[in-house]
């Protein structure tokens, strides 16, 4: 029993680890199936927002050079 | 675990050609780019998000990977990371071509997202290499 307990934090900590690739790799999934799901050319309103979709994702912290 | 994983990102990939039936009057190859830019931006997206939840293990463990990453957020000379603006030089591309189709302007568009499909491949190749392994 206690070199379970003992192990538990590591255990804990790489279950959160794997369950939390697990959920963007879900989202990333669904992402892709979502777009191999279009079946018509974006409206000028579609394009534009996903224009803004990719400029603003520009500012994001994980999107910035380290050097 | 890494073998599974590349196998179930690349699956989508697969049938992408199969999941769609196109509305009368839609271009295939303009809604195949629009296809391509959704799936880059989820794919470079999905994997800087790793990278950077996982720095300074991804920097020790998996040199190339962290330096691909680097690659990817590359400011270009528009202030874009170069990860997006692949994305955008072929939006530019595919707008150019849904406003006058020609031979060219399609030949073009192919070219462009050919490019863009193996930006997609390498980085889904990186993205299985960062992922947490059995301790």
């Amino acid at each position: 029993m206690q070199p379970i307990l003992l192990a538990l934090p590591t255990i804990l900590s790489t279950a959160k680890e794997v369950f939390g690739v697990g959920r963007e790799l879900y989202t990333y999934v669904n992402k892709l199936r979502s777009a191999a799901q279009q079946d018509a050319e974006w409206t000028e309103a579609q394009d534009a927002h996903w224009q803004q979709q990719i400029r603003d994702a520009g500012l994001e912290p994980h999107w910035q050079p380290r050097n | 675990m890494k073998n599974l994983s590349l196998a179930l990102l690349c699956f989508p990939l697969l049938f992408a050609g199969c999941f769609a039936t196109l509305k009368p009057g839609a271009d295939a190859v303009v809604v195949r780019a629009q296809q391509a830019e959704q799936m880059a931006f989820a794919t470079f997206d999905t994997y800087l998000k790793m990278v950077h939840a996982h720095e300074a293990k991804v920097k020790s463990t998996a040199p190339a990977a962290y330096d691909f990453a680097e690659w990817l957020r590359a400011k270009q000379p528009d202030g874009q990371p170069r990860g997006l603006a692949m994305i955008e030089s072929l939006g530019r591309v595919r707008r150019a071509y849904a406003a006058n189709r020609t031979t060219e302007g399609k030949s073009s568009l192919l070219s462009a997202l050919s490019a863009l499909q193996s930006s997609i491949a390498e980085t889904q190749k990186h993205l299985a290499a960062v992922q947490p392994q059995p301790r």
